[in-house]
């Protein structure tokens, strides 16, 4: 008979990794944490049911995945107001004058979400939970060419986004 | 060849080229701006990406584990129970509550809720008439919400909403102008404001926001992600 505590020593070394990911799909700390207990509790209802997969860290990622997405819907429906992905910022913006130093992570958070939600999501699972391609393609159900070009026309985008917003702020 | 900066600019930060591929690329980087534009730029977004990773909060890991544990607990209380035990336990109960609490109904339960759980299990609501009230959140899960009824649960005024999906698995999501009582053996999941029990074999949720609300569903996993989806809390 399946047990929690097994259960929970394949599954809980991955928490950061949902942790992470849950917050690209909510706004705020609080929601995020409802997210991964849903994760959580979606996958041991799986388990239960007799579902032992290879590796917890893209199973869990799927299922967070899925989850966080059909949210994102529902409160899109429920809003009024439509995200519109922003446009790839002017090419002449000089990456570089944002040093590291000077970017606060809400700039980047910011950035973050105002990228298209296929490329959050393939950034996030890439660059912050760390898949490669092949498994971020497998996750998604993406050819690995569509994750790369996401990931990588999301990273130019977040990097001009923040070199924009810095220099806006410079004195 | 054709020279694509962007193409060639992702496939070597995916860090999949052997190790020739990479050198080649590399060299060719030097010369050409167009792809040093590309890989910088990129790599730079990467870094302030990766900036991002944090370390879960040490009371979600226990938020974790103290749900799962429940759910653990509600699926090896419906599998594991034998039934002589659970009749003779139901007998006893049942005997105490009649003859002690009035108000309440079988099991020492809160007549509302006893007539909750016998509502689901059976469809039936007293007084039942068909509903105008529409659900702020239709889908809950594979559970599509099928329609509302207005009628009375031991007295208390309710509309129910009742969610089904395609295998005939159903939950049942109550709304009352004043809370509900608590069940007896109610547990408090940390850090959340609900309660949840085992009444008869099905769960039930409580929760008091957006509004006095009361969910019964097969099990506790089931009640609990249905609150979650439908913003009970």
């Amino acid at each position: 008979m399946a047990t929690d505590d097994e259960f929970l020593q394949v599954t809980l070394p991955a928490l950061d990794l949902v942790h992470n990911l849950a917050r690209r799909f909510a706004r705020s700390l609080a929601d995020a944490e409802d997210l991964v207990q849903d994760t959580y509790l979606r996958a041991w209802q799986a388990w239960t049911a007799g579902n032992r997969p290879r590796r917890a860290e893209p199973w869990l990622a799927t299922i967070c995945l899925n989850l966080g997405r059909d949210r994102l819907r529902r409160a899109s429906l429920r809003s009024e107001v439509a995200v519109e992905a922003v446009k790839e910022p002017a090419a002449d913006v000089d990456v570089e004058a944002a040093a590291i130093g000077r970017v606060e992570r809400a700039q980047v958070e910011r950035a973050l979400w105002a990228l298209s939600e296929e490329q959050r999501i393939a950034i996030t699972l890439m660059d912050i939970v760390g898949f490669t391609a092949a498994e971020v393609a497998s996750i998604t159900g993406s050819p690995r060419g569509t994750v790369l070009a996401r990931v990588h026309r999301g990273r130019k985008a977040l990097a001009r986004l923040v070199a924009e917003e810095a220099m806006r702020r410079e004195p | 060849m054709s020279h694509e900066p962007e193409v060639a600019a992702a496939v070597y930060l995916a860090g999949t080229l052997d190790v020739a591929g990479r050198e080649r690329f590399e060299e060719h980087l030097l010369g050409c701006q167009e792809c040093w534009g590309e890989v910088r730029t990129a790599h730079r977004g990467r870094a302030l990406a990766e900036s991002l990773r944090e370390v879960a909060p040490q009371p979600l890991r226990e938020r974790v584990r103290a749900s799962v544990a429940a759910a653990s607990r509600s699926d090896r209380r419906r599998r594991g129970r034998p039934l002589v035990a659970v009749a003779v336990a139901t007998i006893v109960l049942a005997a105490v509550a009649g003859s002690i609490l009035a108000n309440r109904g079988d099991a020492g339960q809160p007549a509302v809720i006893t007539a909750a759980v016998a509502s689901y299990r059976t469809g039936d609501l007293d007084g039942s008439a068909a509903s105008p009230e529409r659900p702020q959140v239709r889908q809950a899960g594979d559970l599509v919400w099928r329609g509302a009824r207005q009628g009375r649960l031991a007295g208390l005024p309710v509309v129910a909403h009742d969610y089904r999906d395609t295998a005939g698995r159903h939950l049942t999501l109550l709304h009352a102008d004043r809370s509900f009582p608590e069940a007896l053996g109610a547990f408090h999941p940390p850090g959340a404001a609900i309660w949840v029990a085992e009444v008869d074999g099905v769960a039930v949720l409580c929760a008091d926001r957006p509004s006095p609300s009361l969910l019964v569903g097969r099990d506790r996993v089931e009640v609990l992600l249905a609150a979650s989806q439908l913003g009970l809390h």
